[in-house]
Formats: C-alpha cells, structure tokens, sequence
C-alpha cells in the first residue's frame, strides 16, 4: 500500500473518529456566538441534608467547599469567587458542572447544608464537550473525553493537510482549486494579522 | 452526486482552512493551560494630565493618538458611575478612565502566548469595526463548514468503501465515546 493509500485511510477514519466532535463542536460554536434561546433551560430544586465530615481539614473557606463537595459527592468545580461566610456565620459556596449549578449553605453549628440544584439542560451537557481543559473533580472518567479532545484537534489538523495533499495528487484541473484556496488564505490572514495588530 | 459532494467538501476547506486551523491550533493551546498561562505578561499603569473643559469624547481620542491604542472598543461604567473605556485585541487590553477633572488613568494589559491564543479563540460577534464583521462572518462560516465535512464525509467514505467494516468500527467509536460521555455526565453531576 503506497504512502497516497495510507494517507486517504488516516484522512477518512480519522475524520470519522472525529464526527460527533465534529457536530458538537459546530453547534457549540454556533451557540456560542448567537446565543440560542432553544439551548438554554433552568429548572431550581431544593434540598437539605446532615453532614458529617469524615476527614479532619485545614480551616478556611477553600477547604470547606472542597470538604463539603466531597462530602456531598458533587462533581464539578466550585468557585471560589462565590466562596464565603457572611456576618450571621452562615458559609455560602457555589459548584458548577455542565448539568447542574449548585448553590450551597452550610450552617455550621447545626452541620445542614441546604442545596439549590439548578439543571441546565441537555444542551448544556452537549456545549460544555466543545472543549474540557482539566480534570473534573468527583467525574475521573471525564478524562477520556479530554484525551478524545486532544485526538480530534490533531485528526482535524492532518485532514486539512492531508485533504489538500490528496487534491494535490488528483490530476483534475487546479486552476479554481488554487484561486480560491489561495486568495482565501491571503484574506484569512491579513484578517488575522490586522485583528492582531489593530483590533 | 458523488462528485459534486467531494467538490464541496474540497472548496469547503479551501474557504476556512486558515481559520479552521487556527481554531484547532488555538483550542489546543487553551486546553493546555497548565502550560500556556493566560496571565498578563506586562501590565503598565501611567495617569494622564489633560485639558479640564474637553470633551470625554476629545480627551479618549487625544490619549489613544498619543499612546498609539488601538482595539475594539467597549465602554463600561466603574462604581463610581464613571465611563471607563476598553481597548481589546487579542492579548492586549487598554482600560482609559477619567479619575479627575484633569486626569485620565491609562491602564495596559499585555497578554501571554496563551493569552492571545485564547482571546483569537473566543473573539466572536457582529459589532465593532469591518474587520469584526469580516470575523464574525468566518467565524459563523467555519461552523458551517465543520457541518458540511462531518456529513459528507461519511456520504463520501460510504460510496468510495467496498469494505465497510474498518469505518463502522471508527464511527461507532466516536458514537460510543460521546453517548457515553454524556450519560457519564447526567450520571455524576
């Protein structure tokens, strides 16, 4: 099998491997810059429950969301801009994942914490797979996707490289294939260049 | 049928290679952001002496002129109702507010590698100046594109392979890993 062969069977299973990234990718983006009324859903749950830490921690804010997420067995990262105790003594934290954004109190005297489960949505679930930059606290089999991630921006790479190549290799008419891809590339770099320079 | 396809999915790729790439190359940077740090490489902070009875509108253009700031601009209001004006492009970002009567803060964020790899990733929406526009346009066309690729490419993979079996296998694998991934999700969060 020669090196053509090889080349146009990465380019067609890669590209295959890479199909549903592919759609959510598009479908993100798209979301991402009209702001789609369809994706965005909200529905509010509460909740109370005991809690009991099991592991002696550090004092301080930050130790407490990450004890009591733990606790609560939440995946997803809390922000620590939404972390603190206010004057009645009443510790407050805040914990998103693509599903769900929890808002937690805790009281520590009566060790309740009370938990508003605020669900966003498939569509949520869907965009937050355009790109996963990190480890998900309480989901370690998120890392697949983050690997799958990593595999899908190198195949995309390869098969605009390799799709030209393979085009190169055709012994069809090039005039139009070169005049566009050409000029595109120009304009799509001036484009770059002057956002660089001038914004 | 076929080949009308593969010409599409060709000139596809012709129009928005540059900046398909550029979204790959760049998304690959902000997923490693252990390593690409998006932090402020330098940040200047200097205040300004000007005229008391100019105009907002004469006194930001004076100061741009005189820095040389160039970006897309935003205007905000601080806590004290003042207007405070941002100039961005990617890794760099001018913030110009009035203090006082006869003074302007200039502040001036100058971002790293991943920095501006990051703000080319995310720069979206139809306002701002043409070449904006042109962007946001690129920008709604590459999504378009990456569409138009995932399903011909399967039409076009289906009709040139006699032999399906290899390519069932690979598209099932992505079929797999994203079900699985998104039941995962509703599962543990």
């Amino acid at each position: 099998m020669g090196v053509r062969s090889w080349i146009l069977k990465i380019h067609l299973y890669g590209g295959l491997l890479c199909f549903w990234y592919l759609l959510i990718f598009a479908f993100s983006s798209l979301h991402y810059h009209h702001d789609f009324d369809f994706m965005k859903e909200s529905e509010i749950s509460n909740e109370s429950r005991p809690i009991t830490f099991h592991q002696k921690f550090e004092e301080g804010d930050s130790a407490l969301a990450i004890n009591l997420q733990n606790e609560l067995n939440l995946a997803g990262w809390y922000l620590f801009w939404e972390t603190y105790t206010d004057s009645s003594g009443i510790f407050h934290t805040e914990i998103q994942n693509p599903k769900t954004t929890y808002r937690i109190t805790y009281d520590r005297i009566s060790s309740s914490a009370s938990i508003e489960s605020e669900y966003k949505g498939f569509w949520s679930v869907v965009n937050a797979l355009h790109g996963f930059a990190g480890k998900m606290p309480n989901a370690p089999f998120m890392i697949f996707w983050h690997l799958f991630t990593y595999v899908c921006m190198l195949i995309v790479i390869f098969s605009i490289a390799s799709g030209i190549w393979l085009w190169l290799k055709n012994r069809e008419d090039k005039v139009v294939g070169w005049a566009i891809l050409i000029g595109m590339m120009t304009v799509s770099f001036l484009l770059l260049l002057t956002t660089y320079l001038k914004g | 049928m076929y080949t009308t396809l593969r010409k599409i999915h060709l000139y596809c790729c012709f129009i928005v290679a540059t900046f398909l790439l550029m979204y790959f190359v760049t998304g690959g940077v902000m997923v490693m952001e252990s390593v690409f740090h998006r932090k402020s490489k330098h940040t200047t902070v200097q205040t300004l002496a000007i005229e008391r009875n100019e105009s907002e509108q004469k006194v930001i253009q004076a100061v741009r002129s005189k820095l040389d700031i160039e970006g897309r601009l935003r205007i905000t209001k601080s806590s004290d109702g003042n207007s405070v004006y941002h100039f961005r492009r990617p890794g760099y970002h001018a913030e110009l507010a009035r203090t006082k009567e006869d003074s302007v803060q200039v502040t001036i964020r100058e971002g790293t590698f991943g920095s501006v790899m990051n703000d080319f990733h995310r720069l979206r929406g139809y306002e701002g100046t043409w070449t904006h526009m042109v962007w946001a346009c690129m920008y709604d066309l590459s999504c378009v594109a990456l569409l138009i690729f995932a399903f011909t490419g399967v039409y076009l993979w289906w009709k040139l392979e006699r032999n399906k079996k290899t390519g069932v296998i690979f598209l099932l694998a992505s079929t797999v890993t994203t079900v699985f991934t998104v039941l995962y999700i509703y599962q543990v969060c």
